[in-house]
Order: C-alpha cells, then sequence, then structure tokens
C-alpha cells in the first residue's frame, strides 16, 4: 500500500507526494507524457536524443549535475515507447535544490548548438553499444517492424536508424521542447521525507510560475488486427540460433492486462515455467527460453524468445513452441499453474515497493495512465485473476495468425 | 506567501551533509557456532535470507567444481526432481540467487515472511540432501558452454576477462576465468567432492533481513542452528604475482566498437590509503561530474560513458577505467585518460571541484542506506572483509576532511599513468 495524495497546480501540473519519515532521502520524479511512439517516423530517436539534452543546461542553470553534486544529490532519466521519466534523489535538508533545478528545465532550456553536437555522438555510441556492438542487439530493430506496420511501437526508443539522429536540427530540439515540455503534459512525484505542507508549498513556489502551455493531443495511427502469420529471416555474427515470437495483446490499462502478464509468467517466467520445464528441461531444445509481456500503455506485445542448443534447427524449435501452445489452447492451464503464478506476481509486486524510488515511478507512470490510486489496486487485481479469463486469452492470443516470428540464424559457429 | 518575484539564478542555500544513521546487525551465534545477523526493519513482510558457505572457488579442486556445484544445489535431491524444486519456490512466490564467489558461495532466497519456515526446511534439505544428479549436470554444462559462447561475443567480457588475466596471472584465481575448454574436462565427481566438503553441513553464515517474525527465526533455529557444522578447513587465497603490461589489443573481428580497461592492482579496504584512492577514483571517473566523464563524453562525444572504479577483493583490490568507444577513436581516448591521470599527479584539485565530489560522495552515502537489504549490505561488505562499522564512520570522516593536497599526493603514490595495464578489446580503425 502507498500512500499518496495529490493537487493540481494552476498550471495544470499535475502533483503527487508520498511522505515516508523513515527514510532520510528526498525524491523528485518528474514524468513528460511521450515516448518514442509519439515521434514521426522519419525522425525517430528524438524523445530520447531529447532526455540527453535535457542535462545541458537551462534558461537560468547552466549546468544541471554539478549544483545537484554540490547537494549531495543524484539523478538520472530514461525513455520508453510511452513516456521520458526524469529522477533526482538527494538528502532531505537540501530537497529544495532538486525543486529549483527540475522546475527551471522545465521553463526552458538553454539551447547550445554545442550541447546538441556532442550528445548526437554520445546517443550515436550508445546505439551501436547497445544494439551493434553486442550479440543479437540489433533484434528490436528487426522485430518491432514486423510486429507492427502502423503505430509508433514500429521502431525502438533508440530510433530506426543512426541517420534519424544525425539529422536532428536545434530547430526540431526547441519544437519538441514546446510541445511536450509543458506543465500540463507532466506529472510531478514527491516522495519520501517530505510533508504534504513543504510539497505545496516548494512545488507552488518553483513549478507554480512555469506557464502551463496545452496538453498535446495524442495522434497515433491504431495499429490494425494482425490477420496473418508474419515470417521473417536474419543472421548475424552470433554463436546460437535464436528465435523471437511475438502476438498483439491489450494495454496496460485493459481489464485483461494481469491475466495477460500472468499467462505469459505460466508460459515462461523462469525454471518452473512450461517453456522452460518442456523444451530446456525436458526436451533439451533450448539453452534458454522465457516469455514475458512488454507492458506498454497501447495495445502491446506477448513475446517469446529463446536461444537453440546446437543440432537442432529453427524450425523444431519453432514447431516444439508451437506444439505446446496448442497444448495449452486445447488443453488449457491448471489451478496450480495459476495460483503460482499469482503468488510469484504478488511477491514481485511487495518487493517493487521496497525502495522509495520504485514507489515515486510507479506513482507516477499510475499518473500517466489515468489513476494514481492504480498502484494500490494491482494486488486485487492479481488475486482476481481465474483460470477461465487466462484460458480465454491463451485461446485468443496463440492464435498462429496472430504471430509474428523472426528467425535469426548464427552465421558461423565456434 | 511572500511576493517578491522569484530569483531563478540563484541558488537555494544548502545545508551540510554531516551525518548519516546506519542502523546495525545484530550478529549472534547459534548453538552449533553459526553465526546468524539479523536485520529487522520495514513494514511490509518482504525477507531476505542468506546462506554463507565456504563453498566459493577456492574450495575446488578443478576450475568450475564450485561454480557448478552452487547451480547444482537446486537440481536434484533424494526426494525431489529439477522440476520439483523450481516449482517448490515459485508456488510459495520466492526467489532465488545462487551467487557462486572466488571465497565464499551465498545462497539467498526472497520471500515473503509467512513462507519462511517452510522455505529454511527446504533450503536446509537442498543443503545437505541433494544428489548432483549427473543428467542435470550435463544440461548445465552444456548451458554454461553456450552462455560463453555468447560472451566471447561481447567486447566488453573479452576486455575484463583479459584485463584480470593480465593483472592476477592466468591461474589465479582472481585472474581465471571459466572458459569452455575447462568446462568440459569436469565431471560430477569434481562438483560432487565440492559439495560434501565444503557445502554439506558446511555453513557459516546465515543473514535475515527486512520485516521477519519470530517464527522466522525460530525456524532458523532449528533447522541450522542444531547440526554440528563440519570443523571446515576454510582455505586462503593465494597471493596472486602481480604483473603488467603496457598495452595489450585482442583483434575483435567486425566490432564496431573497441571496449578499453586500463588499470592496476591496488589494496584491500583495510589499507591507509584506500580511502584516498576511492575519492581520486571518484574525481577521474567515478561520479558524472568526473574528469574523464566530462572530457571523453560530455565534451568530445567519444563514449556513451567512461568509468573508473575500485574493486573490492578480499585482501587486495584493483583500480580500473573501462569504457567503450567507437573503433577509431580508440588511441585518442587513452590518450586523453593519460592526460588526465597526469593532470591529477600535477595540479591540485580546484577547491571548488573538490567540494563538489566531497558533497556529492555524503549524499549518495546517505542515499545508499535507505533499504533493509541496502543496509545489510553494508555490514555484509565489512563483515566479510573483517572491518568494523568504525569502517563507514572513517570514510565519511574522511570525505569531509580530505583536501587537494592528499589527492595529489594519493595521485603521485599511486596512480602513475605509465604504471597501467592497458587491454583493447576491438581494433584501432573504423
Amino acid at each position: 500500500m502507498i500512500e499518496f495524495s495529490q493537487f493540481t497546480l494552476d498550471n495544470g501540473l499535475q502533483v503527487i507526494v508520498h511522505t515516508d519519515t523513515q527514510v532520510n532521502t528526498f525524491v523528485l520524479n518528474v514524468l513528460y507524457d511521450v515516448g518514442s511512439r509519439d515521434e514521426h517516423p522519419d525522425k525517430t530517436g528524438f524523445a530520447h536524443l531529447f532526455e540527453h539534452l535535457m542535462f545541458g543546461g537551462s534558461k537560468h542553470i547552466s549546468a544541471f549535475d554539478e549544483p545537484l553534486q554540490r547537494a549531495g544529490g543524484e539523478n538520472n532519466a530514461f525513455t520508453s515507447p510511452d513516456i521520458t521519466n526524469y529522477y533526482i534523489t538527494i538528502p532531505a535538508q537540501n530537497k529544495e535544490t532538486a525543486f529549483w533545478l527540475e522546475s527551471d528545465r522545465m521553463l526552458s532550456l538553454s539551447f547550445d548548438p554545442k550541447v546538441l553536437e556532442v550528445q548526437r555522438q554520445v546517443v550515436i555510441e550508445e546505439f551501436k553499444q547497445r544494439y551493434l556492438n553486442q550479440p543479437y542487439g540489433d533484434v528490436w530493430l528487426k522485430l518491432r517492424p514486423l510486429a507492427y506496420t502502423q503505430h509508433g511501437y514500429r521502431w525502438p526508443t533508440i530510433g530506426k536508424e543512426i541517420r534519424h539522429i544525425e539529422n536532428a536540427t536545434l530547430q526540431d530540439v526547441k519544437d519538441f521542447f514546446y510541445t511536450y515540455y509543458v506543465p500540463s503534459n507532466a506529472y510531478l512525484v514527491l516522495a519520501g521525507n517530505i510533508t504534504l505542507e513543504e510539497a505545496k508549498r516548494l512545488s507552488e513556489k518553483w513549478f507554480g510560475p512555469i506557464p502551463g502551455g496545452k496538453k498535446p493531443v495524442r495522434n497515433i495511427p491504431i495499429e490494425p488486427k494482425q490477420t496473418t502469420a508474419r515470417f521473417l529471416e536474419t543472421s548475424g555474427n552470433v554463436p546460437l540460433d535464436a528465435l523471437y515470437k511475438t502476438y498483439p495483446m491489450c494495454g496496460k490499462n485493459d481489464a485483461a492486462y494481469y491475466a495477460t502478464d500472468c499467462l505469459s509468467d505460466i508460459v515462461g517466467r523462469g525454471k518452473s515455467s512450461l517453456l522452460y520445464q518442456q523444451l530446456v528441461q525436458e526436451k533439451k531444445y533450448f539453452n534458454s527460453i522465457q516469455a514475458y509481456v512488454m507492458g506498454s500503455i497501447d495495445p502491446g506485445l506477448l513475446v517469446i524468445d529463446g536461444k537453440l542448443n546446437k543440432g537442432v534447427s529453427l524450425s523444431d524449435g519453432d514447431n516444439a513452441i508451437q506444439t505446446l501452445l496448442e497444448d495449452i489452447m486445447t488443453n488449457g492451464i491448471g489451478e496450480k499453474e495459476i495460483s503460482k503464478a499469482k503468488n510469484q506476481a504478488e511477491s514481485t509486486l511487495v518487493f517493487g515497493e521496497v525502495e522509495i524510488l520504485n514507489r515515486a515511478m510507479n506513482l507516477a507512470f499510475a499518473a500517466v495512465t489515468g489513476n494514481p490510486e492504480s498502484v494500490n489496486q494491482e494486488a486485487e487485481k492479481i488475486q482476481n485473476i481465474t483460470s477461465s479469463e487466462v484460458n480465454s486469452i491463451a485461446k485468443e492470443i496463440f492464435q498462429k495468425e496472430n504471430c509474428s516470428t523472426l528467425w535469426y540464424k548464427a552465421t558461423n559457429s565456434i | 506567501m511572500s511576493s517578491t518575484i522569484l530569483n531563478r539564478a540563484i541558488a537555494p542555500e544548502l545545508q551540510a551533509i554531516d551525518r548519516f544513521h546506519l542502523p546495525q546487525v545484530k550478529t549472534v551465534s547459534l548453538l552449533n557456532g553459526v553465526h546468524l545477523h539479523t536485520l529487522a526493519m520495514g513494514q511490509q513482510p518482504v525477507v531476505r535470507l542468506e546462506w554463507g558457505l565456504p563453498a566459493g572457488s577456492v574450495a575446488e579442486n578443478k576450475q568450475g567444481a564450485a561454480f557448478f556445484a552452487a547451480k547444482m544445489l537446486t537440481e536434484g535431491t533424494n526426494r525431489y526432481s529439477s522440476v520439483e524444486i523450481q516449482d517448490y519456490f515459485a508456488e510459495l512466490g520466492a526467489f532465488i540467487e545462487v551467487t557462486p564467489g572466488t571465497e565464499r558461495l551465498l545462497f539467498t532466497l526472497y520471500a515473503l515472511d509467512k513462507h519462511i519456515p517452510a522455505l529454511v526446511s527446504f533450503v536446509h534439505h537442498l543443503l545437505s540432501e541433494s544428489t548432483l544428479p549427473e543428467s542435470e549436470f550435463e544440461k548445465l554444462r552444456r548451458i554454461q558452454i553456450q552462455t560463453v559462447e555468447v560472451n566471447l561475443k561481447k567486447t566488453s567480457y573479452i576486455a575484463s576477462t583479459h584485463f584480470r588475466s593480465i593483472l592476477f596471472g592466468k591461474e589465479h584465481l582472481y585472474g581465471r576465468h571459466l572458459d569452455v575448454n575447462a568446462i568440459q574436462a569436469l565431471s560430477i565427481d569434481d562438483i560432487k567432492e565440492v559439495y560434501s566438503t565444503a557445502i554439506q553441513n558446511n555453513v557459516t553464515d546465515i543473514f535475515i533481513t527486512g520485516g521477519y517474525s519470530e517464527k522466522s527465526i525460530e525456524s532458523i533455529q532449528a533447522f541450522f542452528g542444531t547440526t554440528p557444522t563440519l570443523p571446515s578447513s576454510v582455505r586462503t587465497i593465494p597471493s596472486p604475482v602481480l604483473t603488467s603490461t603496457s598495452l595489450t589489443t585482442v583483434p575483435v573481428e567486425g566490432s564496431v566498437q573497441s571496449s578499453i580497461r586500463i588499470g592496476r592492482p591496488t589494496f584491500a579496504a583495510a589499507h591507509p590509503d584506500y580511502f584516498d584512492a576511492s575519492i581520486y577514483t571518484e574525481i577521474l571517473g567515478g561520479y558524472f561530474g568526473s574528469r574523464l566523464m566530462q572530457n571523453i563524453r560530455e565534451d568530445k562525444g567519444y563514449t556513451y560513458g567512461i568509468h573508473a572504479s575500485m574493486v573490492n577483493l578480499q585482501h587486495l583490490g584493483y583500480f580500473v577505467i573501462g569504457t567503450d568507444v567507437k573503433r577509431a577513436h580508440t588511441a585518442a581516448t587513452i590518450e586523453e585518460v593519460k592526460k588526465e591521470m597526469k593532470l591529477l599527479r600535477s595540479e591540485p584539485v580546484p577547491s571548488d571541484e573538490l567540494q563538489n565530489v566531497q558533497q556529492y560522495l555524503l549524499g549518495s552515502f546517505i542515499n545508499s542506506i535507505q533499504t533493509p537489504f541496502a543496509i545489510a549490505d553494508k555490514f555484509k561488505s565489512i563483515y566479510f572483509q573483517g572491518l568494523e562499522y568504525q569502517h563507514y564512520q572513517d570514510f565519511f570522516h574522511r570525505i569531509q576532511v580530505i583536501t587537494s593536497e592528499d589527492i595529489l599526493k594519493i595521485a603521485q603514490t599511486h596512480f602513475q599513468e605509465d604504471d597501467m595495464t592497458m587491454v583493447i578489446a576491438g581494433g584501432m580503425e573504423e
């Protein structure tokens, strides 16, 4: 249970306060309701590049990190297909520094051309380090455009290609900032060692004077229902063949989300899952295999991915997965499997609330999906999952024509 | 409300970070001599329970035996199969981690308090009655060989393993890594030997942290507090023969980046220079405002990240700088690193910068002791290195009083750029 209060400033900024006096630190988390799904198809990777620019100085403060370090604070940020999230953790006595810094960059950036030039290079190296210089690193560059044909989820957050990052201009940066980085498009979570009165006073003082702007209207094409199976074969300098299968599913706000997540756990979370027990343990087809959901706000994907043991063909591995899924669709999943997955989900949830920063992020994410109170409804939603619900979802989701399959072949073996 | 206009150019006043509160772990000896370390904390009924055993790689006679003995703990007993063991944990919503190290093995369990008594009994069964089935060993062996093969495609893995084997020697516990040949040379008997000599009835320490109940403690006493523990002949790690090379290049064809490691062996946390060396490392490449990060990422854009750290081993430690850069920038990056190291031993750090890093370190220390698990980790770290809680008081104090002259001196004593071992995995050309 995460207790919280909420209020909205006159400029439209929504503020959520979670007081925990057991900790000596304070967390300031700002979530902007913009992610890579909002990008133009010819300017992908921009939301993430922009996140880097948020550290390059704001209107009244030439550097973001230095004054924060001087106050004993730490910070970071991340961009996802759905959102961009910034957070500061700081000893409670210096909390006002966090308000000062975070509000100034919400007011305006410095828009220094040198910052853009350097961060463009940094992001290109990040692209290489994470997507090109890792075995299987480019999988999502290939899998996303297979699984999605219209929606902004069809490119990864880092961007479709390095060229888009190379082409970004300072004007793009300004347009993006003034469109999305406005109080009416943001959620501010204040957590840890702070009282509600302090939270009200300091947010009013620092964030209150920022012009509210207009919440941008989201206009992302809806992904049409998949009607035929899709297939792509690719190869790379990797030691083992790998295969990936995606199945369209509902988004995070849908009533069926928790049962679908539960289904993915039963099918492929950990060594107790059906895929591991049957295809790693018994049949010995796979070296590793797992299933999970992407957890996106718009309709998402349930993913199965596995690496094959040497000597097992991709088609044998693929058929074995198909057989297992058909067995689930025909014979159903038993109560025992369901209660196991529910117990795992319940303890994952409770362990996830140990850290104050996680609690703050959970609140922000719940707020952007429409209702901060939903953080405290998850346990109940998990407990309410029924086997008939899980089984009917399995029957619907695992239809062959719903699937996009990627075979990743090893070009050479060691 | 005051009506004055907000002046955003002026930073809010700062207050000194001059104290910290670190709740202490309590240690008791059970009847059989096992040390039980307890930290009751947190309002939620989440518990982390860890068993420490002298079954690190130091206990093995053949390389890799301790690693696989650890992994085999969940692969079969006289009553449960591998599948049934996984199911048992999963049904109670429990998660386990098995961490085989050099000195010791840690078996970690995360669970809700209500399930702890049953799980304690079950873990006792694994630690005393595993049968180590050979077929499961073959499965794990195959998986591990393939994992190594995937790792060998990563320049970062290649650079790190080469770096340590140059520093400590290919044969030494700190310098070797589990390669395919070593894995293939193992037999189930090697694993059984580690199990019977260093795991069965060999628990030395138990750590329980979180919102646990008295019932959970009672179950630990019942299962782990009475059976006599074997008089374990704990081996000590021999001192490595330290070597260095100026530059080793491991060509990796087709890589788009080079991974670089630059560093040298240093000393354990008990060494009188440890605090100053740690603060030096922070200034050079520890935090985001560090010299290396500012120069090589924020000014030149050569990399996504560059980081310097001090790694603690049992009676030793090492200093290492690591980064992944565009191949064509490899040589320039090394030059810049040398330049920054030379600068730190030629000129005192400006007081502004020193103050920044001091405040940052004090704040991040406070930040690192806010959850029960993190607080218990702080204890484990000093306990395993034979230190007292005073170590943290001393470090906190040292951060507050260290001067630019102290940094200059430590840089000159231990961090000569020409004494560093360097490894590049990748290449110099685009």
